[in-house]
């Protein structure tokens, strides 16, 4: 019989329950982790361009769990569109380990500055910009056991901008290096600011039961064959089962949180593979759903104590939901322009290029009269992805290429040049605009109400983003770059999400308490990104694994110590 | 960002009714003709798609990505037919994941090019030459349905070309070599999905 009471039950499997799960089972407690999704191996992935990114075979088939994505139309009326029709996907990663699978790994932590947001810049016009209510100190010891426990590469260098450590180096080495990188250094001197080898979850040499990076070169996006990649599946969860106390159950749709009349949380029900209904109690209960999908859970798991959904008493679960503000650069090295032996080194495909710029971390430009805050440039290769690439071959102005021309233009784009991508990072400014409910009318297909997520921009979101990448644009200028283009966006990036149950010492104004346990339901605890109130300026990764492992050692503080 | 979901691109099945043809009266034995033999070839219907639908198609991905040989100053440049990429198109077809619309579109897109061909040319778009071709399908491109229709083919074709050889298309990665592409590893086997073919 299927054992139904744990310590603790996590929901959800990727970089926000796999610390709780790790930390606790090793802890000595009794963990379930409950998983939507299949469980897969290293080996069961492979670098399947149409299976990751066409047919986007580890999410889920959006006809039968479709979202809602409401949009700003040009009477600035907000429309639903359901998923499936708008072009873009929030789901992330359905499968044990979730988005973490298929991360890239650009791991950096967040600056003392964006734990103060409020009271280093002051609000903004139309945003709910507030201070976190704990410091970079509190969270330092947990991003240093990320770099040991997920396991994080690269070289410390001293720059302006650069955050505390506790540590003088990485664990592991930089992974190999892309000639590209070498040439972002030059430029970046000759301009006087500082490129910094860009942190990876990505492991450059085997570790335990891990294999080191194989340099396939098809890494975002794709699952990992090796190990190499952080991902939660690969660097806890095998060592919480391996603990003997830590059951993971894939294919486990929690439905619904049950709550008693003190507004505690008692039990979590799910669908089996079968379809089939099962409960499972436990002593807490840790969400992780990602943040759309966790603030969904809370709010249709209405209780005695909990008519609005758990722990909305105020009204918050949802609000405040966060993107990644940002805008892009690119540019062409031609390999005409290199000598012969130069040129061969520029066409491989695996080493990364590993190099980010933090000097507009704050910016203290009279063009915005005050310092604002700004953000994070991050220098990648193209996506090696090849139809990806073709596709965007045959659109033109004058409608799409087809026949000789067509080809003529494949054999020149994938020929003639070498492709460098700066990606800017930037606050999403937290506003009444950006948020996630329940739909009245779509359900899923075990009948659930789906969520409908508005995820309108904020203003400053783009002049930010085109301020960075900018700057992105004339350091590739000043690498010699063709063709260089760059622009701003205000579309969410579906795969960076956070907020919408932030933490806070009000419960009037926050879901979550400090420890990010809800406010409403002590023994409920929301690990994911979620509890963010703002986002920083880096991809959130390494915070929602660091924030995780902290509320681990809340949740063994609560439990206390271990019944015989 | 770097792995922002990319979803294939959403077509939308354009309602658009295939009666009330309106056919020019010197043609009409060529068409009534052209309509019986499409009659039988309703027959033989495959996935919802007629044969002679299955060869307008081939002919109109021949056109889009077409074929040239190797000469003495070019090497070999393959085409939709070096790819497969009519056997690739019918895979996809029966794969239960595919969304119906996109099935829906394709069929869709198919008939109203013959429509406008048989108006146009009162003749088979296999059996135009390849100046016709082209004429009719920037002349269908400018409609909605024909732009999301040789956009579902354009993106099947090339998915025939660079994708995964498991998946039925790109033999020997014939795509890839061409184009000098280096594929990631590792690939998935090449028998891993038979049950498709």
């Amino acid at each position: 019989m299927l054992r139904d009471e744990f310590d603790v039950c996590v929901i959800g499997s990727g970089a926000g329950g796999g610390p709780v799960a790790f930390s606790l089972a090793q802890a000595g407690y009794s963990v379930v982790v409950l998983e939507k999704g299949p469980w897969f191996q290293d080996k069961d992935f492979f670098k399947d361009e149409i299976a990751c990114c066409r047919r986007s075979e580890y999410k889920p088939d959006l006809r039968e769990e479709p979202q809602m994505v409401e949009r700003q139309d040009v009477n600035d009326k907000w429309e639903a569109r359901s998923t499936r029709e708008a072009g873009i996907n929030f789901w992330n990663g359905n499968c044990v380990g979730g988005s973490s699978n298929f991360m890239s790994g650009y791991f950096h932590r967040l600056k003392p500055v964006d734990f103060r947001l409020k009271s280093s810049f002051g609000n903004l016009p139309g945003a709910n910009i507030v201070d976190w209510p704990i410091s970079y100190e509190d969270l330092e010891p947990y991003y240093t056991k990320v770099e040991q426990e997920v396991g994080v590469s690269g070289r410390v260098v001293s720059h302006p901008g650069a955050e505390p450590r506790s540590t003088a180096a990485f664990p592991f080495p930089p992974t190999n290096e892309h000639p590209i990188a070498k040439r972002i250094d030059v430029a970046c001197e000759k301009m006087g600011v500082h490129s910094i080898p860009t942190p990876r979850a990505i492991l450059s040499q085997p570790h335990a039961e891990r294999g080191g990076c194989s340099y396939s070169g098809y890494c975002g996006s794709y699952g990992c064959a090796t190990g190499a990649k952080g991902s939660s599946r690969a660097a806890l969860l095998g060592r919480a089962v391996a603990t003997g106390n830590c059951v993971i159950r894939p294919h486990a749709m929690v439905s619904h949180l049950t709550s008693d009349a003190k507004g505690r949380v008692t039990q979590a029900t799910y669908f089996d593979q079968t379809g089939k209904e099962v409960h499972v109690r436990a002593r807490v209960f840790a969400v992780a759903c990602q943040a759309i999908e966790s603030a969904r859970l809370l709010l249709r798991s209405t209780g005695p104590r909990h008519r609005q959904g758990l722990a909305n008493g105020s009204g918050q679960v949802g609000r405040n939901l966060l993107f990644s503000g940002g805008g892009a650069a690119s540019g062409s090295l031609p390999y005409a322009e290199m000598d012969a032996e130069q040129a061969p080194s520029y066409r491989q495909i695996g080493p990364f290029i590993n190099r980010s710029l933090q000097s507009w971390y704050v910016i203290d430009d009279p063009v915005f009269g005050e310092p604002v805050k700004g953000g994070t440039l991050d220098f990648i290769h193209r996506s090696p992805a090849p139809i990806a690439r073709a596709t965007r071959q045959v659109e033109s102005r004058q409608g799409f290429v087809w026949g000789k021309p067509l080809k003529r233009q494949l054999e020149t784009h994938f020929s003639e040049s070498a492709y460098v991508k700066v990606e800017a990072f930037c606050d999403w400014v937290p506003h009444d605009n950006s948020f996630v409910g329940l739909d009245p009318v779509v359900k899923d297909k075990w009948g659930s109400p789906v969520a409908r997520v508005r995820a309108g921009f904020h203003m400053h979101n783009l002049q930010i983003g085109w301020y960075l990448a900018a700057k992105g644009a004339e350091v590739l200028e000043k690498m010699g770059a063709r063709e260089v283009l760059s622009f701003a966006s205000g579309s969410p990036p579906a795969n960076l999400q956070a907020g919408g149950c932030r933490f806070g010492n009000d419960p009037a104004h926050s879901v979550l308490d400090p420890d990010c346990r809800a406010h409403e339901a002590e023994n409920l605890f929301v690990s994911d990104g979620s509890f963010m109130p703002t986002g920083g300026s880096v991809p959130y990764t390494w915070t929602i694994y660091a924030n995780a492992f902290r509320v681990a050692d809340k949740i063994k503080s609560q439990l206390g110590p271990i019944l015989a | 960002m770097n792995n922002l979901d990319k979803p294939m691109k959403r077509r939308r099945f354009l309602a658009r009714s295939l009666q009330g043809l309106v056919l020019g009266a010197s043609s009409l034995s060529a068409l009534e003709a052209a309509a019986r033999d499409l009659q039988l070839q309703l027959a033989s219907e495959e996935m919802g798609i007629s044969a002679g639908q299955w060869e307008a198609l081939a002919a109109v991905l021949d056109h889009l990505l077409p074929s040239e040989p190797a000469t003495k100053d070019q090497p070999f440049r393959p085409g939709a037919r070096d790819v497969q990429a009519m056997g690739y198109l019918k895979l996809v077809l029966r794969d239960p994941k595919l969304d119906p619309e996109d099935t829906r579109l394709l069929q869709e897109g198919v008939t109203a090019l013959e429509e406008r061909c048989l108006k146009r040319f009162q003749r088979r778009f296999p059996d135009l030459s390849s100046s016709e071709q082209e004429t009719l399908l920037r002349d269908f491109e400018k409609t909605l349905l024909g732009e999301r229709w040789l956009g579902e083919m354009l993106d099947f074709l090339l998915e025939a070309l660079l994708g995964d050889p498991s998946r039925g298309g790109n033999p020997d990665g014939m795509g890839w070599k061409w184009l000098g592409i280096t594929p990631g590893f590792p690939l998935p086997p090449r028998n891993s999905r038979d049950s498709l073919k």
